[in-house]
């Protein structure tokens, strides 16, 4: 039963959906750094050059 | 530090500082063991780049593998590859990675003896490929040919020593945000488990022998799947970590867009995964699958263009220093050769490009482009870069390392251009048609003439990017030569990451009134404050990455395995017998697929040349599936019955006997060496274990009946040959010799002629050939004519007359142990 379903399945569907959901995904990432504050996304390029710890434990 | 620490206790209670210094010695390890198995790994490939255009010795009969067994190219090559990939490359990664984590954590690796086990085990498993490799122990899957218990070491070497360390070092990292360097690194480690797991589902057969649990379509699937992702997460990724890292470090600015490094990450992570199938383009791979491979393959030139021209422009206004800084140069043709393979590869994907460029050195061009130019550079560069600090002394010659890039430059040219020529024109060739229709160079041989010149151009090339890698080698040595008596280690502190963060973004207000509540809760979302608590969670990270990889993955894979009820199936393909088992496991050791595909793409130059194209239900017994990749000799998928066991004989003892200009090194041992029967029956076993349910399977021969059925189908075959012997194949006859050693002489005394080309029913030969013959011939036979592989083997051989109506060039149905009589031509 459960292997005709599959059978019957149009598998093209699936890779079309497959491919919107990834595309979505990139599109979400993409905004998300966008929106990222300027300030903190150049403190944390910085963290290769230093060798103390850019952003070290806050206090409690 | 003191800043640090000074901003701390200016708040509250000043946190306790730790004093910790790096593990450099484990770094020191890795980067002299990169550079020696990377000139192994060159050397071998110059080696092989001398044996295709010279198989003999030149005004010799010598051939280049000095009529070795272990030194043919069908078993170098994936030494060569393992080689370059996993010594190589491998050796850099882990050098690379043990010395920026550290210094991105701001902490020591986790454990110094599980460093020290990686680094031992990572060599243990090299030693073991370089051994079982040329002695033709392999799973025949491309990057993956190790066999099953030196699979199970890789395993526990890069999840339980290098993963358990890495992830341990995140754990205890005093640098509150993970670089994004450390994330490539996250996806390496954690992709590579699950592609070198799943790609490596074998059952055993033996100490050094297994069958994979795929077949055919599926095998193909999941080999492919794995090889480029091998090639996403071996060989880019963790490269795009230490370009990260070790970029900017050089050119001591930070990366030009951050943003940009955070989309290039994840859509690499989001998009290589799926790639897999443009491999696989007009096979008898689902077409949606090759499709689907091909869609996102182009969707990756984004990330990695973008990748790309982020390293370029962190170079901005600093060009000046590239001229001066060999270190820079090589990061510079790194980048350049990143973006050039990145271009190309999607390219390559495209179906049309695909028709043209599969099977060919177009492939080889592209992947040396990437190996070299985008590996090795960077490889290279970084070693440069690690050799003062390591060995704390200033490099010996800034001179040398600048004769050293040039070189590795000219070389790397020198060598992609003549294999890109050759590489088109055997494509364009191979598709060639006259107006009348017919193929235009009918004779594969023609084919393969044509771009020798390349080949010899080539050799030049690899030899000048050696002598690079050796000046390199050269160099590093004398830098260590100065090293002081005893290293400093240099002590830092800093303090422990508290359990609780406070600098998290915490749940937004939204900033929307009068929606609903999803719009609401939508506006909150996008602002992004989840996922900056993510980047703090290495765990956590590690997961979301497998689920991305994963669900890809899942997307591909299961379509394609529930397709196994789906597709086509062919009732007269029949599981092959005992004897021809062992003939393809021969076939599989000796590497044959490194230059014989097995798969005719619906095509009409390729139907023309090799037959019929390939369905997918003729592999549904093929563990493991053996389609191949690359053309240096014709497709094999219709050899069955199209020429006598007399030519293969001879074509085996000596290829040039009948192809002028054949490439193929000779195989004399073949000849002589004893097939193992004692081991059929398992193998047999480990095959009948993966078609449960299969009647096929119901009367075929196991154990002792296995041997005797290989036997009686040999004897068969045997004796086919010796009559086909007497015919014009037989080039060369003297007087036979008797049991005593004695001429034989017939009544009136005259001497008994026999053929000179004598093999014994028992050797290797008679098997290989029997698998041969049965190739492809399967979809030809009418299924009434079909009995079971013959439970009593003597009652049909030599039974030839049940199938003589499908005549033609694939007339035989082995399996019926009926004989082989006509020879066709190409």
């Amino acid at each position: 039963m459960f292997k005709d379903v599959l059978r019957a399945m149009d598998f093209t569907l699936l890779s079309q959906i497959a491919l919107v959901l990834f595309f979505l995904v990139f599109v979400a990432v993409t905004i998300r750094v966008c929106l990222r504050p300027k300030e903190e996304i150049e403190k944390q390029s910085q963290i290769p050059l230093s060798d103390e710890p850019v952003e070290p434990r806050d206090p409690r | 530090m003191q800043s640090a620490v000074t901003d701390a206790s200016d708040k509250a209670t000043p946190p306790a500082l730790e004093s910790f210094s790096y593990d450099d010695s484990v770094v020191r390890k890795f980067l002299w063991a990169m550079v020696i198995w990377a000139l192994v790994a060159f050397l071998v490939g110059i080696i092989l780049a001398i044996q295709l255009p010279f198989p003999v010795i030149p005004g010799t009969k010598i051939p280049t593998n000095f009529g070795l067994e272990w030194f043919t190219f069908g078993r170098l090559r994936p030494l060569h590859t393992n080689a370059a990939i996993f010594a190589f490359a491998g050796n850099a990664i882990f050098a690379g990675v043990y010395y920026s984590t550290q210094r991105l954590c701001k902490a020591r690796m986790w454990s110094d003896k599980l460093s020290n086990l990686n680094f031992w085990g990572w060599q243990l498993i090299i030693v073991s490929a370089a051994i079982t490799l040329p002695m033709g122990v392999t799973q025949s899957k491309e990057y993956a040919e190790l066999e099953w218990p030196i699979d199970l070491l890789i395993a526990v070497v890069w999840l339980g020593f290098f993963g358990v360390n890495f992830f341990m070092t995140l754990i205890k990292r005093r640098e509150r945000h993970m670089y994004v360097a450390l994330w490539f690194y996250i996806a390496t480690i954690a992709t590579v488990t699950v592609l070198h797991v799943f790609n490596n589902l074998v059952v055993p057969a033996g100490f050094l022998k297994s069958y994979p649990i795929y077949a055919g379509v599926q095998d193909a699937f999941m080999q492919w799947w794995y090889g480029h992702n091998a090639v996403a997460f071996f060989l880019t990724t963790p490269f795009l970590g230490l370009m990260y890292y070790f970029l900017p470090k050089q050119a001591n600015r930070p990366v030009f867009s951050y943003r940009l490094s955070i989309v290039h990450f994840w859509s690499l992570v989001f998009i290589y995964i799926w790639a897999g199938p443009h491999h696989l383009q007009y096979t008898a791979l689902p077409d949606w699958a090759a499709s689907l491979g091909m869609v996102f393959s182009l969707m990756l030139w984004m990330p990695s263009w973008g990748g790309m021209i982020n390293f370029l422009l962190t170079l901005r206004g600093a060009w000046g220093k590239v001229a001066s800084d060999p270190i820079l140069k090589f990061f510079v043709v790194a980048t350049t050769f990143y973006g050039m393979a990145t271009f190309e590869g999607p390219m390559l994907s495209i179906k049309s490009v695909n028709a043209l460029s599969h099977y060919t050195d177009w492939t080889i061009a592209h992947v040396h482009s990437g190996a070299l130019g985008w590996n090795g550079f960077l490889a290279f560069g970084m070693a440069y870069f690690l050799a003062p600090r390591l060995f704390q002394a200033k490099l010996y010659s800034k001179k040398l390392a600048n004769l050293h890039f040039w070189l590795a430059t000219v070389g790397i040219l020198v060598y992609i251009i003549p294999i890109y020529i050759a590489g088109i024109t055997q494509g364009l060739m191979w598709r060639g048609m006259t107006e009348a229709g017919q193929l235009a160079y009918p004779d594969f041989v023609e084919t393969v003439r044509s771009i020798i010149p390349m080949y010899i151009l080539r050799i030049f090339g690899g030899l000048a990017y050696m002598t690079g890698a050796c000046i390199g080698v050269y160099n590093l040595y004398r830098t260590w030569k100065a090293r002081p008596a005893t290293y400093d280690v240099p002590i830092h502190q800093a303090p422990a990451l508290s359990k609780t963060y406070d600098g998290d973004p915490r749940r937004p207000k939204p900033t929307i009134s009068g929606v609903t509540d999803f719009a609401l809760r939508l506006n909150v979302w996008s602002t992004g404050w989840w996922h900056r608590k993510w980047e703090r969670k290495p765990i956590k990270f590690t997961v979301y990455v497998v689920i991305a990889v994963v669900v890809a993955s899942l997307f591909e894979i299961i379509p394609t395995f529930v397709i196994r009820g789906n597709v086509p199936t062919i009732a007269s393909v029949k599981p092959y017998t005992p004897l021809e088992l062992a003939g393809r496991d021969i076939y599989i050791a000796e590497g044959c697929y490194n230059c014989h595909s097995q798969m005719i793409r619906p095509i009409l130059a390729e139907t023309m040349r090799y037959g019929d194209y390939s369905k997918p239900g003729e592999f549904v017994y093929d563990h493991p599936f053996q389609w191949g990749s690359r053309r240096i000799g014709p497709d094999l998928a219709r050899e069955g019955g199209a020429r006598g066991h007399d030519w293969h004989v001879i074509h085996f003892d000596e290829p040039t006997t009948f192809n002028n200009g054949s490439i193929m090194p000779p195989y004399p041992w073949l000849l002589r060496q004893e097939l193992d029967y004692e081991s059929i029956p398992v193998r047999v076993r480990a095959i009948a274990a993966l078609h449960p349910g299969d009647p096929n399977f119901d009367n075929y021969p196991f154990g002792d009946d296995a041997v005797a059925h290989a036997k009686a189908q040999a004897k068969q075959i045997h004796t086919e040959l010796e009559e086909q012997l007497k015919g014009p194949y037989a080039l060369t006859w003297k007087q036979g010799v008797d049991e005593n050693g004695k001429p034989m002489v017939d009544d009136q005394g005259e001497p008994i002629m026999v053929p000179d080309k004598v093999v014994e029913s028992d050797s290797k030969v008679i098997a290989l050939i029997a698998y041969i013959q049965r190739l492809g011939t399967d979809l030809s036979k009418s299924v009434e004519d079909e009995s079971e592989p013959a439970t009593e083997p003597a009652e049909t051989a030599g039974d030839t007359s049940a199938d003589g109506e499908t005549a033609g060039r694939h007339a035989k149905p082995s399996t019926t142990l009926g004989s082989v009589s006509s020879k066709g031509g190409r």
